[in-house]
């Protein structure tokens, strides 16, 4: 008997039961399938296990002159079939010594059912001829192939390693892994084996082989660059760093430090997580240095111009949310002042102005939030969240560079295009292929998409120009005689456990160009939790780029050193320059602004550095820079601030110079840095009589 | 209100009893061999016991009482359930990702929470009949009745009980008539809610357990390693299984949750694909069983308590098979009446002894 009441429809029911039943029917379809389909791929894992996979010759890895910095040799490993073995016992007792194993414990595996084993891999030559000496049936030596890390800890991380099997699994070793591997060998096993030599292949494994690889990375910069990480980080107390150096042009990473480095010759006892290229891999706040790309994309927009005037509050601006603090109360700044002195207000203020959309999309060209398609494993995209969910306190952070994670590689990326007049270039660290026998095939870098104008990148590069000078945060980054540019960044770490940024512990950042008229390097460096002599960028990420850059520039012919040298002296660097003069000291030095105390800056130093340009020279005064030749080509030495004896006793003859006006240099073209080949015509220099420089005694 | 009618006990529900009977029977043997130790009951296969004991009690008292009785105490139990879903959150601790037990992990609200909402539920269809509803803003009002327990279930962090909460009361939706075009409009509206979950709310953890699904190889040693231990088990047991207690798979514990919420490869393990056919056979019985409780109702109320029940049985079991066959993604969702666990073990029975109060008074005026 059915309701009257019933509100509920047959019709509805019954299509409520047909919803019902479906849902069954694909669980019943599904365990079906799995239970027939799994069942297949056991039986087959056991047919593999007849034939025995030997790893083939794995192809070299060198770096940009050739130099191999992974290789592959044969090495003997001794196996066992054991089915094969007339009396276990007897073969574990003569083998024992030999292998360094317990009787007993070798014993026990050779009696495992399994049909081939290997008892021992990569023995010496020795204790493998040992073995065969021995006679044993059902014991044999193979010829496998053994990767070889002949230069150790050097660019570990980006070069990687391959594991027991041949297999890549660490930076080029696994970028490149089809390239390097070749054809596995496959030696077919009799599961009775018994009274039967294990059939080996008769051809050579070169047959097999791999390609080899070559890096952008040379070798012997990769080394100093290292030396010059480690050492920064043994005197300043560093957890740990990371240098990228790269061409502005190609995208080409020419050296790649990150320390600590490891030994991939003992992957075996390596801790696999703690293995990756950080570079690529970690993320962090890029503090200060992402100004840089704010104030790039506020130009590109004309939403600011050059000679705007930033009120810089004092050191104190609310925002909704939150107090920002400058690190030193600036009062009325141009966009480069905000960037030479870092001042997180002034950012704010900008970043405000070009709106959350456009500010985001900027960064977006850069690079950020995004993989640099490098291709390297385990690369990250960082952390970019979208302008939607920012809100105005995220939007200000983003300004000064917290609250956003980039890696040092998308970093060096973003700051090529800055260097290179606007273009986002790959950054890739393979430069060649060579197939086994065959010839090297140099891969073209793949051409820039373009990001900023070049007038915007070339503006940018004057600003950083100024972060260098002496009033900027990042004077330590200074060349003798060549013009650097750069940007430092002292971001606070966060802490993910109590998902706070850290008051006391700080990444130390620096990126820059050199030289800036004619860039050839990007370098990025990052300091983690540096102590001596400080925490920031300026102190510490600053003065390894100095050391970094004077060491790469020598392979464009340049040398120079850092202008301020911090702790011991190089050996490694060509001077540039001679040591101070003992009259230097009889100079007065009150009025140069070297020596000026920052805290009596005057408020508008870029104002008054327009009407000084000597102020800038990165050079001492009364110093006499002597010149650096390069055959028939010198680098030109900064001629400016010296007297007219001074630039003939510099030029010792040797360089046509033209000249105008009478005092002190105050311009030279071309300028100073700059690669000059001797028979192209004179240096114009212009003098004047400043009374600047009425108050310093001549020499 | 308590006097058993000689009639009651001529329309009791047998098959339905024996139905559960044989599933949770089946269960606590199956729980017996994925807990194996040498010779003796292990703990949780005693615990199991009692949670039934005290279950089956439950059941009792709850068909003593004339289910028309319930509709009364529909608004105050909500409230009572929402009431301790909001205590869970103060005081429970945090344990494994989620803050969802009271009483020291002897109580899980949100276990019961499910009966309560599917009780109010049915007390608001049967005032307002789902075969009314054609337009999807009919739907508001129930939904607000959902929100907040559901709402309170996400706060705890316990994503895979909200989820549940949400399907289980979606079961009503297959009761009522609006049109096929305004459910395009829901499933557009719903793809680019889940796009924008994956995207912002959704912990990278809960991400991969998702991609896990789609191949759970790309991670063979973390996220993917239930859903490849408990393939590999049920391809183990083909199609007759290897026999009680001689799963390779499942004896030598390759799966750390397999007497929870991955049981049921246990069974595949063991009595092979027969095994896992006879069980989901038993289950959509027990389903189909349920909605013909419904169908014969004398009232509005026991129809749409009776779809409710069926729901709360047929969705955890639907998601927990599914993600035990890799179908869907590894939520923690038990197999009512066979994973190890007191509150959902004790929930399902008082669940189950509602639906045959229902049926047992059909023909009770």
């Amino acid at each position: 008997m059915r309701s009257p009441r019933a509100q509920i429809s047959l019709r509805r029911i019954g299509i409520t039961r047909i919803l019902l039943i479906i849902p069954f029917a694909v669980l019943g379809i599904r365990a079906a399938h799995l239970s027939v389909e799994e069942r297949g791929i056991a039986r087959g894992e056991n047919q593999t296990q007849r034939v025995l996979e030997i790893a083939p010759g794995r192809g070299a890895v060198v770096d940009s002159s050739g130099a191999e910095l992974a290789l592959s040799v044969e090495s003997p490993s001794v196996y066992a079939i054991p089915s094969s073995i007339d009396d276990v016992d007897v073969a574990a007792a003569r083998l024992a010594p030999i292998l360094g194993w317990k009787r007993q414990k070798l014993a026990d595996r050779m009696r495992d059912r399994q049909s081939f084993l290997f008892l021992a891999r990569w023995v010496t030559p020795e204790r493998a001829q040992q073995v065969l000496d021995l006679g044993l049936t059902g014991v044999g030596v193979l010829d496998e192939p053994r990767r070889i890390y002949p230069h150790r800890q050097l660019a570990s991380r980006v070069v990687g390693f391959a594991n027991i099997d041949g297999e890549g699994v660490r930076g080029i070793e696994q970028q490149e892994d089809e390239w390097l591997r070749g054809m596995v060998r496959r030696i077919p096993i009799e599961r009775d084996a018994r009274g039967r030599k294990l059939w080996i292949g008769g051809d050579s494994q070169w047959n097999t082989a791999g390609g080899d690889v070559a890096l952008t990375i040379d070798a012997t910069l990769q080394a100093q660059t290292e030396e010059a990480l480690r050492e920064t980080i043994s005197t300043s107390g560093a957890r740990g760093g990371i240098v990228v150096v790269m061409d502005p042009w190609t995208g080409d990473i020419l050296a790649l430090a990150e320390s600590p480095g490891f030994d991939p010759n003992d992957f075996r006892n390596l801790d696999f997580a703690s293995t990756r290229s950080r570079a690529f891999a970690d993320a962090i706040d890029p503090g200060s240095t992402l100004k840089t790309f704010l104030i790039a994309a506020a130009l590109e927009e004309d939403v600011i111009q050059l000679d705007d005037i930033i009120d810089c509050e004092n050191g104190s601006f609310r925002v909704p949310g939150k107090t920002i603090h400058d690190h030193h109360p600036n009062g009325e700044l141009t966009p480069a002042g905000v960037l030479r002195v870092s001042s997180n207000i002034g950012a704010v203020k900008i970043a405000y102005l070009l709106g959350r959309a456009d500010h985001y999309r900027a960064l977006r060209r850069f690079g950020f939030g995004g993989v640099t398609k490098s291709q390297f494993p385990g690369e990250s995209a960082g952390l970019l969240r979208p302008w939607k969910k920012w809100k105005p306190v995220d939007h200000a952070t983003i300004a000064y560079g917290q609250g956003i994670n980039v890696t040092p590689i998308q970093l060096a990326a973003a700051t090529s295009a800055l260097a290179n007049g606007g273009l986002w270039v790959q950054p890739r660290l393979v430069s060649a292929k060579r197939a086994p026998g065959g010839d090297w095939r140099t891969s073209r870098p793949e051409p820039g998409h373009r990001v900023i104008r070049e007038e915007t990148a070339d503006a940018i590069l004057k600003m950083l120009e100024g972060v260098v000078s002496p009033e900027g945060t990042g004077s330590l980054a200074g060349l003798k005689g060549i013009r650097v540019g750069g940007k430092t960044g002292t971001p606070q770490k966060y802490d993910p456990e109590s998902k706070t940024f850290s008051q006391d512990r700080h990444e130390a950042w620096f990126m820059g160009v050199v030289p800036v008229d004619a860039p050839k390097l990007v370098i990025v460096v990052r300091v983690d939790e540096a102590r001596r002599p400080a925490h920031t960028g300026g102190a510490t990420a600053a003065p390894l780029f100095a050391r970094v850059a004077a060491a790469q520039l020598t392979r464009y012919g340049i040398f120079t050193e850092p202008e301020r040298s911090q702790g011991q002296p190089r050996p490694a660097v060509i001077v540039a320059q001679n040591e101070s003069l003992p009259s230097v000291s009889a100079a007065p030095k009150k009025t140069t602004p070297r020596t000026q105390p920052s805290t009596a800056r005057p408020p508008k130093p870029s104002a008054a550095r327009a009407s000084k340009p000597s102020s800038t020279r990165p050079s001492q005064p009364t110093t006499v820079a002597r010149l650096t030749s390069l055959g028939d080509r010198v680098l030109l030495p900064d001629f400016r601030g010296q007297t007219m004896d001074e630039v003939r006793q510099m030029t010792a003859g040797r360089i046509q110079v033209k000249i105008s006006g009478q005092g002190r240099a105050v311009s030279q073209q071309p300028p100073p840095g700059t690669v000059f080949a001797l028979d192209s015509g004179p240096v114009t220099i212009r003098f004047e009589t400043q009374l600047a420089m009425s108050g310093e005694g001549e020499i | 209100m308590f006097g058993i009618d000689r009639r009651l006990l001529q329309n009791f529900d047998w098959m339905m009893l024996l139905l559960v009977v044989v599933i949770v029977g089946m269960g606590i043997v199956n729980l017996a061999s994925a807990t194996h130790v040498e010779g003796e009951l292990t703990g949780e296969v005693r615990r199991q016991l009692v949670s039934l004991g005290i279950g089956g009690v439950g059941m009792l008292l709850v068909l003593a009482v004339d289910y028309r009785h319930y509709e009364r105490f529909a608004i105050p139990a909500l409230l009572v359930c929402i009431a301790l879903l909001a205590a869970t959150l103060v005081f429970a601790p945090v344990t494994r990702g989620s803050q969802s037990w009271l009483f020291g992990g002897r109580l899980q609200p949100s276990e019961l929470a499910k009966l309560g909402l599917v009780i109010a539920l049915a007390r608001y269809f049967h005032r307002n009949p789902p075969g009314e509803i054609r337009r999807l803003r009919d739907l508001i009002r129930p939904g607000l009745i959902v929100v907040v327990p559901v709402g309170l279930i996400v706060m705890q962090r316990d994503m895979g009980v909200a989820l549940l909460t949400l399907l289980i009361t979606s079961t009503y939706l297959a009761l009522t008539r609006i049109s096929w075009r305004s459910w395009i409009g829901v499933a557009f509206v719903g793809v680019a809610t889940l796009i924008t979950l994956w995207m912002y709310v959704l912990q990278p953890y809960q991400q991969r357990r998702i991609l896990d699904v789609i191949d759970p190889g790309r991670d063979p040693l973390s996220s993917g390693y239930q859903a490849i231990q408990s393939r590999i088990a049920i391809g183990s047991g083909g199609l007759l299984g290897t026999g009680y207690r001689a799963g390779t798979q499942t004896q030598l514990r390759f799966l750390p949750t397999q007497h929870t919420d991955f049981v049921f490869s246990v069974l595949a393990e063991e009595w092979g694909f027969v095994g896992s056919c006879v069980v989901l056979s038993l289950y959509l019985v027990l389903m189909l069983w349920g909605l013909r409780i419904a169908r014969n109702s004398k009232d509005g109320f026991g129809a749409m308590l009776a779809v409710g029940l069926v729901g709360t049985i047929f969705w955890p079991l639907v998601l927990n098979i599914g993600m035990v066959l890799g179908l869907a993604p590894v939520i923690g969702v038990p197999l009512p009446l066979f994973s190890y666990g007191g509150s959902a073990l004790v929930t399902s029975l008082v669940g189950l002894g509602l639906l045959m109060n229902v049926s047992m008074r059909r023909y009770v005026f």
